[in-house]
């Protein structure tokens, strides 16, 4: 009984913020200049009547619960609606993106979290946790990641998984290190190293055990990294993925693309939030 | 224990060093005897009557066979698909004859039925087919079939330059589209995977040869990969998964000229323009002091005096832009006018002009007779460095004269929203892209009535008299019969915006393009698209 009110409840919280993301950003993209405009607008080629049908499809667009309404019923109808800028339905243009960011993602999470655990696992042998692991970690955090990415396309080496590889590896690795280093000073593994119990079990069975959970929020927030790097990573590498779409959505003011980019990421946050908080709920219980 | 925690670590580095290995790969496919170049964006349409963005164009010029092609080299008109054609004394009645045994890409037969339907087709599409609108009245058109390889065009009445409205018109099966798929050009729309890349295969019913009889077109395909970023189309011009760039910004001219001198070319000045002009627009929201500012012309002209056109072509484009003083281009020599006086650099006189025209200096700040001191905004587009620096360098040229100049870059729907609806905006700086050499195609920007006549749009009536006499002289020349009454037309309307400057040239940027070394048969022209106009001649060397 619990556990369907808890997932009641999680349904009805997912429910309200795709609610609110799509009166936020439909109510964002009206109110963004020139969302009104069309680029034909400059041609010099279009005639009067194409010009006056553009300023009937404006007048259309003008109101705020007409815009929302028309959004709703797309939604509505499975397609998430007609595309501004490409003139398809905007479920064509994400479904074979998705697969991109999707690759993308998941092989910058694998090579982040390879490079943060051998990272932490070599730190966490140390007493102290000494500059020459914490500075290169506060280094990358510190550069933004459009830089990062720039950086790497000038030295002609590194793509975009390397870049957000590294980010999601320097945010990890401080959480990883400290998570070990707490794990490794625990009395029964001290007493297990002190019995001379082997390397692999102890990591199999004990620290594994006991960061497990931390593990598991930590992978959500690694997504949630991975996801704010995607727009800027995207677009500078020239990857077809949804965050190079959602950069183009936004210069040319295309609300159905918008607004289903950023419903995906909010459900994706939402998900990742509710898998990294599970298993600690799972062990109070 | 310590030692088997820095072991794992090791083993987890290797693994780590593995999994690196295999993210950064990037393959490249490419295949046997196919060219490949970069496209922006996904073509946002395949149908070649609906083309109306440069991709789609690019898609369209690979794959549509065309009655008539326009040579980008020599500017004239030839024949293609038609073997000949005529137009009749009086303009109005176009005769084609087709080339005998012409075959669609699937082998299916074309003759003059296909290619009047393709016509008729885009005479109805209207509005959604720009280049009805070249017909000047598309609704009066009627387009015959009178035999299999006959094609007459009756029109409503004379077009100037017709022929070239032609090399813009897809011939395609009748009653089937096939969105590329089914072609009469040189390639056909083989695969189109969205945001990555359109593959386009040889025709193989191509009918034309070249002079010794060879098969063309001489490559097998032509790979277009979407690709955005211009560091990423250098990044795969170097690695060779592209043969050429067009549209090289100075800078990715200078790199690529110092790692590869032998691929650059600079083609000298391009039929575009960069120009700034002042709101003239008396719906616009600005005080009316601004207002009289920006319709004086005495304003203006200091404007142009003060602006150093030389240091922009130097600093902002590396020396790759030639200053501009009209809107044609000495690089179109049929229309250019050589005997241009137009108001030169000259702060001297740029300072004494405004004394002249009831400004003074209250220190260092120019003020108006009435004391308000000239301060006004520059709009361009975000996202341009080239402008950003022009309008970087015009703000420091103009200081010099006192006036005071800040720089305000937007996006370009913001921007159209300020320049296209509200009017709300002093100075804009933006160019043009000139994709035909003759002038006819610049009327809309010209004729005071017309929306896109930018410092002041859609005027009832001529607001000036100088507005009212380049709205005669472009009427003249587009209806005009005589090539020489044309020309003059022409002259005197670069003659009266050199004088009376509403836009104020700054500089006519050169064609920078890239070619691969491993690239036959490439002759860039000026004209769009530069570098594979003559695409059947281009090929890999090796394998033709």
């Amino acid at each position: 009984m619990k556990a369907l009110s808890r997932l009641l409840r999680s349904l009805a919280r997912t429910l309200a913020l795709v609610l609110l993301v799509m009166i936020g950003s439909t109510l964002l993209v009206r109110l963004a200049p020139g969302y009104l405009s069309d680029a034909r607008e400059m041609d010099a080629r279009y005639s009067n009547t194409v010009r006056e049908e553009l300023a009937q499809e404006a007048a259309r667009s003008h109101s705020l619960p007409r815009m929302l309404a028309r959004e709703a019923n797309s939604w509505l109808h499975g397609d998430a609606g007609i595309s501004r800028q490409f003139g398809v339905p905007v479920r064509e243009l994400i479904r074979p993106r998705l697969a991109v960011t999707g690759g993308l993602l998941l092989r910058s999470l694998l090579l982040g979290w390879a490079l943060a655990l051998t990272a932490a696992l070599v730190a966490s042998t140390r007493r102290k946790s000494g500059i020459v692991w914490q500075a290169p970690a506060t280094l990358l955090l510190a550069i933004p990641t459009a830089a990062m990415a720039t950086l790497c396309l000038l030295a002609g080496s590194g793509g975009p998984v390397f870049v957000m590889a590294l980010l999601i590896a320097a945010r990890d690795f401080k959480f990883l290190c400290r998570m070990l280093r707490q794990a490794w000073l625990e009395p029964h593994l001290l007493q297990a190293r002190a019995q001379g119990i082997r390397m692999r079990r102890l990591l199999a069975v004990h620290v594994a055990a006991a960061i497990g959970a931390q593990l598991a929020a930590l992978a959500g927030l690694s997504l949630v990294t991975a996801l704010s790097a995607l727009v800027p990573v995207e677009v500078l590498f020239d990857v077809p993925g949804v965050g190079q779409l959602a950069w183009n959505a936004a210069m040319n003011r295309d609300l159905p693309v918008l607004l289903a980019v950023t419903l995906l990421m909010a459900l994706a946050v939402t998900a990742s939030g509710m898998l990294g908080g599970q298993p600690s709920e799972w062990e109070r219980a | 224990m310590r030692r088997g925690r820095v072991l794992a670590g090791f083993l987890l580095a290797i693994l780590t060093a593995m999994a690196a290995k295999y993210c950064l790969a990037q393959a490249a496919m490419r295949l046997p005897g196919e060219l490949a170049w970069n496209i922006g964006y996904d073509p946002k349409t395949f149908d070649p009557a609906k083309v109306d963005d440069i991709d789609s164009e690019t898609v369209r010029y690979l794959t549509g066979g065309v009655l008539l092609r326009f040579n980008r080299l020599t500017q004239k008109v030839e024949p293609q698909l038609a073997e000949s054609w005529n137009v009749s004394p009086d303009g109005k009645t176009i005769t084609f004859r087709l080339r005998a045994g012409l075959k669609f890409s699937d082998g299916s037969a074309l003759t003059s039925r296909d290619a009047a339907w393709s016509i008729q087709r885009v005479l109805l599409l209207g509005d959604s087919a720009p280049v009805s609108a070249e017909f000047v009245a598309p609704d009066g058109v009627h387009v015959d079939a009178p035999d299999a390889r006959t094609v007459i065009v009756h029109l409503p009445q004379r077009v100037v330059e017709i022929g070239k409205v032609f090399d813009e018109i897809a011939i395609e099966p009748a009653g089937r589209l096939s969105e590329g798929r089914v072609t009469s050009g040189p390639f056909y729309v083989a695969n189109y995977l969205r945001s990555q890349y359109v593959r386009l295969r040889r025709n193989p019913y191509y009918e034309l040869r070249d002079a010794d009889g060879s098969v063309l077109p001489r490559a097998s395909g032509v790979l277009l990969d979407i690709v955005e970023n211009p560091e990423e189309q250098i990044r795969l011009f170097l690695r060779g998964d592209s043969d050429v760039i067009d549209r090289l910004s100075p800078e990715y001219y200078e790199m690529l000229r110092q790692r590869n001198p032998g691929t650059v070319r600079d083609l000298g000045p391009s039929l575009n323009t960069e120009q700034m002009w002042f709101n003239q627009s008396p719906a616009s929201p600005l005080p009316a002091w601004e207002k009289a500012w920006f319709r004086n012309q005495a304003f203006r002209v200091a404007v142009s005096q003060a602006i150093h056109r030389d240091d922009i072509a130097r600093v902002v484009y590396l020396g790759h832009a030639t200053p501009a003083y009209s809107f044609i281009s000495p690089a179109n020599t049929a229309w250019y006018n050589r005997n241009l006086a137009p108001p030169r650099t000259d702060v001297a006189a740029a300072r004494a002009g405004l004394l002249r025209a009831g400004f003074r200096l209250q220190g260092a700040q120019l003020v108006d007779a009435d004391g308000h001191p000239v301060r006004f905004s520059i709009l361009t587009n975000a996202g341009n460095d080239e402008r950003l620096k022009m309008a970087t360098l015009i703000q420091q040229d103009l200081s010099a004269v006192g006036m005071q100049v800040n720089v305000v870059t937007l996006d370009f729907p913001a921007l159209i929203e300020r320049l296209m609806h509200t009017q709300d905006y002093e100075a804009c700086l933006l160019g043009l892209e000139n994709v035909d050499a003759d002038p006819n195609e610049m009327m809309n920007i010209w004729l005071s009535s017309s929306p896109n006549h930018q410092w002041s749009p859609s005027e009832k009536t001529p607001a000036t008299a100088w507005e009212a006499e380049i709205d005669k002289e472009m009427n003249l020349q587009a209806t005009s019969r005589s090539d020489a009454v044309r020309k003059a037309a022409v002259d005197r309307v670069q003659q009266i915006v050199a004088d009376e400057e509403p836009f104020i040239y700054l500089v006519y940027p050169n064609v920078l393009v890239a070619v691969s070394t491993r690239l036959e048969g490439a002759q860039p022209a000026v004209l769009e698209p530069e570098l594979w106009w003559n695409v059947e001649d281009l090929h890999l060397r090796g394998t033709r």
